[in-house]
């Protein structure tokens, strides 16, 4: 379970997150969305532990992310926003490398990976140096290399960005199954058919505010709208107004 | 776990460096054409000493036989002189000229001839041999003023109440040394670079393919991936290095110079021991080159910064080649202070007290970890992973 209780973070003058609370829980898919700017990153990145909240807690079963940033670390499986592979090792060396500093063991990695690049179709590119990947096979891999280690959560910075529709349908497929094995799932998302088809639950942050949260029918409703789109327009813009 | 972590990231930035042609290729190069260039440097430069040593021209006016003859049987090639010789030296066609008597002297005459060198002081090259012909002329002088005496019946030493010579006691190796003393520098230069490619794809290359923010959520400490950056760094450099050795021990043996009357040889445990004292140098470089590298946003502000780095070799080669007599003991505590002394001496075939390679090990030791513990932290700030 991700706990995050009444967290703010301010860079200089700018207010990027404003006494944001919420909980994910295991066996659970949740959607965070927002317009650009809106502070999913910063959020994202405070549960990763690479920015220190200005003040509240977050918690990972129980573990403080900013005390004790590394045992949390190994609890995640991070797609970050910027996730930079590097261009002269095959597919398989990006995965493999970070698989071992999670300490897997070699046959762990082998099983591991062979799985997850027929899942996600990367068989022809598995062995290829990832230098002249496009951006589906950057992805494709990266998403791979984030979840090599079978974490217990898992967060996602548009993970669905650039990839075609059939792998799309394998990532959702493979979130739905991260999920029936009892794993949280946290990600960001600009597709509202993407969150409607595979959230359990919505979370909406504008200004840096939470302003609303529960399962779509629950946002709909809150919202007064018959789409999603519609809902997350009209909650994004009007912050005051807050629904949960 | 450490080692396990530690294992991963030298074996994978080692596996990512070979694989970088381009940083091969800015490593592994400069050795080779660094040991080309001074090969060819000190091969032109013991030319050109045998030229200047076999024979000094001298173009005469005028006469005196007694002169000329004595001159010719001190080796010295003489030619005639253009007619006009002040004005043939003002205007460069030839250096210099030694001007005599225009008419033949009487035989028997004790008058004084005059002999005038006519010389261009700015020009550089006439310094050497005018020197040698005005030494020549001196100890003519003496010599014909001794017989003069002698004849009269006293004793020559009179008019030599000083009697002036000259004894350069530096030994054969060592004026092999003063020739030799670039070769320090340069395998300095050569532990200190070797590397920087490599580093700058580790460090500032992590963060311009924005592949450190998915790498600092592994959950490994910051100094582990450092530490493995490190090692890596140290090995390639440590090959560049052996490069160098190896080129220049083939350059050392084929360079005539014994054609100068010098005994060059060193021996392979010389080399071992050159090898062993670079170790440090390779170590503190591979540090700095990281420090400095996490604080570059690309790989060539990288290089940028870190060609700072092959100033520090070169202080100490200016501060102990203007001044030879300049070394202390501690100066093996100081990192490449000491190298500069250390590896001269064994270049000549001299021993090496012990102590400084325990010198050299301790004292690289806290810059070395200095380094790595600040990249490591620099690694770690937002500023860096996201600036």
């Amino acid at each position: 379970m991700i706990e995050i209780e009444q967290v703010s973070k301010s860079f200089g003058r700018v207010q990027a997150l404003n006494n944001v609370s919420m909980t994910i829980g295991d066996g659970e898919i949740v959607g965070l969305l927002g317009l650009n700017g809106a502070g999913k990153t910063t959020l994202m990145r405070m549960i990763y532990g690479l920015i220190a909240p200005s003040s509240g807690h977050i918690r990972v079963d129980g573990v403080d992310a900013t005390m004790e940033a590394e045992k949390v670390r190994q609890k995640l499986g991070v797609l970050p926003d910027g996730a930079g592979l590097y261009k002269r090792l095959t597919a398989r060396e990006n995965i493999a490398y970070f698989a071992r500093l999670q300490g897997m063991s070699e046959n762990d990695i082998r099983q591991s990976s062979d799985r997850l690049i027929e899942i996600l179709r990367m068989e022809n590119i598995a062995d290829r140096y990832s230098d002249g990947f496009s951006l589906g096979e950057r992805m494709k891999t990266a998403l791979a290399r984030a979840i090599i280690h079978h974490p217990q959560h898992v967060l996602l910075d548009e993970p669905t960005n650039g990839l075609d529709v059939i792998t799309t349908r394998a990532v959702r497929a493979l979130l739905r199954q991260l999920k029936s094995e009892g794993r949280s799932v946290l990600f960001s998302s600009h597709l509202m058919y993407e969150v409607e088809n595979l959230c359990d639950r919505v979370l909406i942050i504008a200004g840096g505010q939470l302003v609303a949260g529960g399962r779509i029918e629950d946002v709909l409703q809150a919202a007064g709208c018959s789409s999603l789109e519609d809902a997350f327009v009209t909650l994004s813009q009007g912050e005051s107004e807050h629904v949960f | 776990m450490f080692f396990k972590q530690l294992n991963a990231v030298w074996n994978k930035e080692l596996r990512d460096a070979l694989r970088d042609k381009r940083a091969m290729k800015v490593a592994f190069l400069p050795p080779i054409y660094m040991v080309v260039f001074f090969a060819l440097g000190i091969g032109l430069a013991i030319h050109f000493q045998n030229n200047e040593e076999q024979d000094t021209q001298l173009h005469v006016a005028g006469q005196d036989a007694a002169l000329t003859a004595w001159l010719t049987e001190k080796n010295i090639h003489l030619k005639p002189s253009p007619d006009d010789p002040y004005a043939a030296v003002e205007q460069g066609e030839v250096d210099y000229v030694l001007v005599l008597e225009r008419e033949v002297a009487t035989p028997g005459s004790k008058e004084p001839r005059s002999a005038t060198l006519v010389y261009n002081a700015s020009n550089q090259r006439v310094h050497g041999p005018v020197g040698q012909v005005r030494q020549l002329l001196y100890q003519y002088n003496s010599m014909e003023a001794g017989i003069n005496i002698l004849a009269r019946g006293l004793s020559p030493k009179l008019i030599n109440p000083i009697r002036v010579r000259e004894a350069n006691v530096a030994s054969e190796q060592q004026m092999g040394g003063l020739i030799l003393g670039g070769v320090p520098l340069l395998l300095l230069m050569c532990a200190m670079m070797g590397s920087v490619g490599f580093s700058a794809d580790m460090t500032a290359g992590e963060r311009e393919r924005q592949s450190l923010e998915p790498l600092l959520i592994n959950p490994v400490p910051s100094l582990t991936l450092m530490l493995g950056k490190w090692l890596a760094a140290v090995a390639l450099t440590l090959a560049v290095v052996l490069l160098c050795l190896l080129l220049m021990s083939i350059a050392l043996y084929f360079l005539p110079f014994d054609k100068m009357g010098l005994r060059v040889s060193v021996s392979a445990g010389a080399m071992l021991g050159i090898f062993v004292s670079l170790i440090p140098i390779a170590a503190i470089a591979a540090s700095l080159q990281l420090l400095l590298g996490i604080f570059s946003r690309s790989f060539k502000d990288a290089q940028t910064y870190m060609s700072i780095l092959i100033v520090l070799p070169m202080v100490p080669f200016f501060l102990v080649i203007t001044n030879p007599g300049i070394y202390q003991p501690w100066h093996l505590w100081v990192p490449m202070l000491g190298h500069q002394t250390v590896l001269r001496e064994l270049l000549l075939g001299q021993g090496v007290t012990p102590i400084a390679f325990v010198a050299f090990i301790l004292s690289a030791l806290p810059v070395t970890l200095l380094g790595l513990w600040l990249a490591a932290k620099q690694m770690r700030r937002a500023k860096v992973i996201y600036g």
